[in-house]
């Protein structure tokens, strides 16, 4: 056993005592959330420029009443009430007189867009105030040079939609007025009503929105991203040790099943560095942006059993594949399948928060390498996961884990002294059943 | 235990390549054995094995008495060829490391202990990665002694060292004799060979061909060599009746006799080619017996020769 630790306070330090260990500390997370963050950054960033739409109105009734919206829209929604600064477009429209939308027309508009003279136009049908059949609803088209992601479509889009629905409603004899207050009806998520160690009845908490989202998908990429910084060291680690002949040495003092037991439990005292050290900064964070409600602080152990699991059973590998490889090169096609086994739960995080306690969830988080990210994630999103779920997933998780250690072990006995070339996938198998 | 290391009809086999054939050999306790070879000889396949990193596919290998078990024994210090160390760590703590591996505790003061006598005592707080070759190697072989082992493998020790250098191990390496420990080294120094080994054992092509004391190896070539001094360096000795080779180091020259040949008679026609300084019958140096089992013109025994 004190081989056992000498081998792993070693391999602490090298993972935890190095500047690389730290700037990849402070780098991940601007990687695993600068997507979710840049954007919320840069979402002042507009382009403010002035747009200019063609209306080709084919019912001739309609212009008028756009170009109030428009005057309105610009004199009181393109600037921020408090410092007056610019923050969306404002629009120009002019009337392309026509009582029927042409070919020739379409192309001439288009030409003008392809020049810059146009950002749009938009073609309004002669029918457009006629009610179409069921189903058959009237279409009103936007011609830009993208319109998905288009704010200017989607501004037309309720306005155009607004004043046709109050003119066909005027039309049939019903007031606007009242069918707009008929609408006036909303249903607010809430969480669940808890009794508290008082024996108080707390009231349910309103929906946080998107924060639901963000942070079960957060505790998800967490996972990932601990088991990234410590699977990846071991590969290296074993690599060098390989290369060095400090392998040779190693073999000299202590048995292979020591020298893995050794580094793994280095490794996973690593993650746990990194864990507390990214939980801290987390709730910290959380405490500034008072949302510390929001942090499911009743999942954190089964998080930190799950997380080290993981760390065991994916660092076990890439030592494994470590051991059988000479060179980091020689370790990528071998590694491809275990990326795979780590990066699929990023697939199904969407069904599984849109549907925590679902059947398609429950199922895909009881397979063995998926159980760690996925049953937290579950977790995360909602306090009402049967506790026999992730109990058994410990249980499952205790039991492959143990296999892939074994398995690992095995394949690192052989291959850390092997030489030439690199042992494929089907090699290593053998070498980790046979034993 | 007589015999710190006995190998019994070792063989070793890398696919179709046998690295080592039928082996038999003993080191005996205490001594300083010397393992010389050509390259792929299947020198430090010998040693892996000794070390149990291998394992033989034939034959049986015992160690300190104890012919079952793995590598990992803290009676044996080992030395790999070159490297060894952890690059990142300081020297320092790569040796204390190492002892501790090797079940001691608190030996950070011999650790000091041994950087002061090999002199690296001011780089004890440098990266290994820092080091020369030499003082790496130095490195490596406290690593390999600190704990006082009962056995000691060094695979080529004395590579890329300097003549200082040089000396300072192999005091360190007789030193560990004198407290009782038996030392294994390979070596293609024949001169650090001849100098340091009680025993010299030579592999070659995987099958032994020399086991024995350095008398006991010369004697049984007999005194069939000559060593010469000429004062003119270019004087050409290649014709010369009863001379069977000649290897040339410029002024000085080493002639082996053919079987049968007459001294006086070449010393007479040396005389002839030139002007002889020295003149010296001799028994064939260790390089020489060197190479006339491993050199290219080798026509030396298929069996061992063991005294």
């Amino acid at each position: 056993m004190r081989k056992i630790l000498v081998i792993a306070r070693r391999e602490y330090l090298a993972m935890v005592g190095t500047k690389a260990f730290l700037l990849t500390l402070a780098v991940m997370p601007i990687f695993m959330l600068g997507g979710a963050v840049v954007p919320q950054l840069l979402r002042d960033q507009v382009d403010v420029t002035t747009k200019h739409v063609a209306i080709a109105d084919a019912s001739q009734s309609l212009y008028d009443a756009i170009a109030q919206a428009v005057d309105d829209y610009n004199k009181h929604a393109t600037r921020d009430p408090v410092s007056g600064k610019q923050t969306t477009p404002e629009y120009r429209i002019e009337r392309v007189q026509c009582e029927q939308v042409t070919d020739q027309l379409r192309l001439d508009l288009s030409n003008r867009i392809r020049k810059g003279e146009l950002y749009a136009f938009v073609e309004i049908p002669a029918s457009v105030l006629e009610t179409p059949p069921i189903g058959q609803p009237t279409v009103v088209s936007f011609y830009a040079e993208n319109t998905t992601l288009s704010d200017t479509k989607r501004w037309f889009d309720r306005t155009v939609s607004t004043i046709v629905q109050t003119r066909r409603l005027e039309q049939a004899g019903i007031d606007p007025a009242v069918v707009t207050q008929s609408q006036l009806i909303s249903v607010q998520g809430r969480g669940l009503v808890e009794r508290d160690a008082d024996g108080t009845v707390t009231p349910a908490k309103a929906d946080e929105g998107v924060l639901t989202i963000l942070l079960p998908l957060g505790i998800m990429m967490f996972m990932f991203m601990v088991i990234m910084m410590s699977a990846q060291p071991m590969l290296e680690s074993v690599l060098e040790e390989k290369g060095n002949r400090v392998a040779e040495v190693l073999l000299g003092s202590a048995t292979p099943l020591q020298i893995m037991t050794g580094k793994l439990f280095g490794n996973v005292a690593g993650s746990l560095t990194v864990a507390v050290i990214y939980i801290a900064g987390g709730f910290a964070l959380a405490a500034y942006n008072d949302v510390t409600d929001a942090v499911p602080f009743a999942i954190m152990p089964w998080f930190i059993v799950f997380q080290l699991l993981a760390v065991l059973m994916f660092s076990s590998l890439f030592m494994a594949i470590g051991a059988a490889v000479n060179q980091l090169k020689e370790a990528q096609s071998l590694l491809l399948p275990v990326w795979i086994l780590i990066v699929a739960p990023m697939f199904v995080w969407f069904n599984i928060v849109r549907e925590p306690n679902g059947g398609f969830a429950t199922g895909i988080s009881l397979i063995p390498p998926f159980i760690p990210m996925l049953m937290c994630l579950r977790m995360s999103c909602t306090s009402t996961v049967p506790f026999w779920q992730p109990a058994l997933g410990v249980l499952i998780m205790v039991g492959v884990t143990s296999l892939c250690v074994l398995a690992a072990s095995r394949v690192f006995r052989i291959g850390i002294l092997a030489q030439g070339r690199a042992p494929k996938l089907g090699q290593l198998i053998r070498w980790a059943l046979s034993g | 235990m007589s015999n710190a290391v006995e190998l019994t009809h070792v063989t070793k086999r890398f696919g179709e390549h046998v690295a080592v054939n039928q082996l038999d050999l003993a080191v005996p306790a205490g001594a300083v054995y010397g393992f010389i070879g050509p390259n792929g000889s299947g020198k430090t396949t010998t040693l892996r094995m000794i070390l149990r990193i291998f394992y033989p596919d034939e034959g049986q290998v015992a160690v300190l008495g104890n012919g079952r078990g793995g590598a990992a024994d803290d009676r044996v210090g080992y030395l790999p060829e070159e490297r060894g160390l952890y690059k990142k760590m300081r020297v320092r703590d790569v040796l204390v490391f190492y002892g501790q591996l090797k079940g001691m505790r608190n030996c950070r003061r011999e650790v000091d202990s041994w950087l002061e006598r090999m002199d690296l005592a001011s780089w004890a707080s440098h990266r290994v990665e820092m080091l020369s070759k030499g003082m790496a190697q130095k490195v490596q072989f406290i690593a390999a002694v600190l704990a006082k082992p009962e056995l000691v493998v060094l695979d080529e020790p004395f590579s890329g060292l300097d003549p200082v250098n040089m000396d300072v191990l192999k005091d360190a390496v007789l030193g560990l004799r004198a407290q009782g420990s038996t030392v294994i080294f390979s070596t293609h120094d024949m001169d650090v060979a001849e100098r340091m080994c009680d025993t010299i054992f030579m592999i070659f092509r995987g099958k032994k061909v020399l086991d024995g004391t350095l008398a006991s190896i010369q004697n049984l070539y007999g005194s069939d060599t000559i060593r010469v001094r000429m004062i003119e360096s270019r004087v050409a000795l290649a014709g010369i009746k009863g001379v069977a080779r000649v290897n040339d180091f410029g002024p000085y020259k080493e002639l082996r006799m053919a079987p049968g040949a007459d001294t006086q008679q070449i010393l007479r026609e040396l005389m002839a080619a030139g002007e002889v300084e020295h003149f010296e019958l001799a028994r064939p140096s260790l390089h020489d017996i060197f190479v006339r089992i491993a050199g290219p013109e080798s026509q030396e025994m298929e069996e061992p020769r063991c005294a």
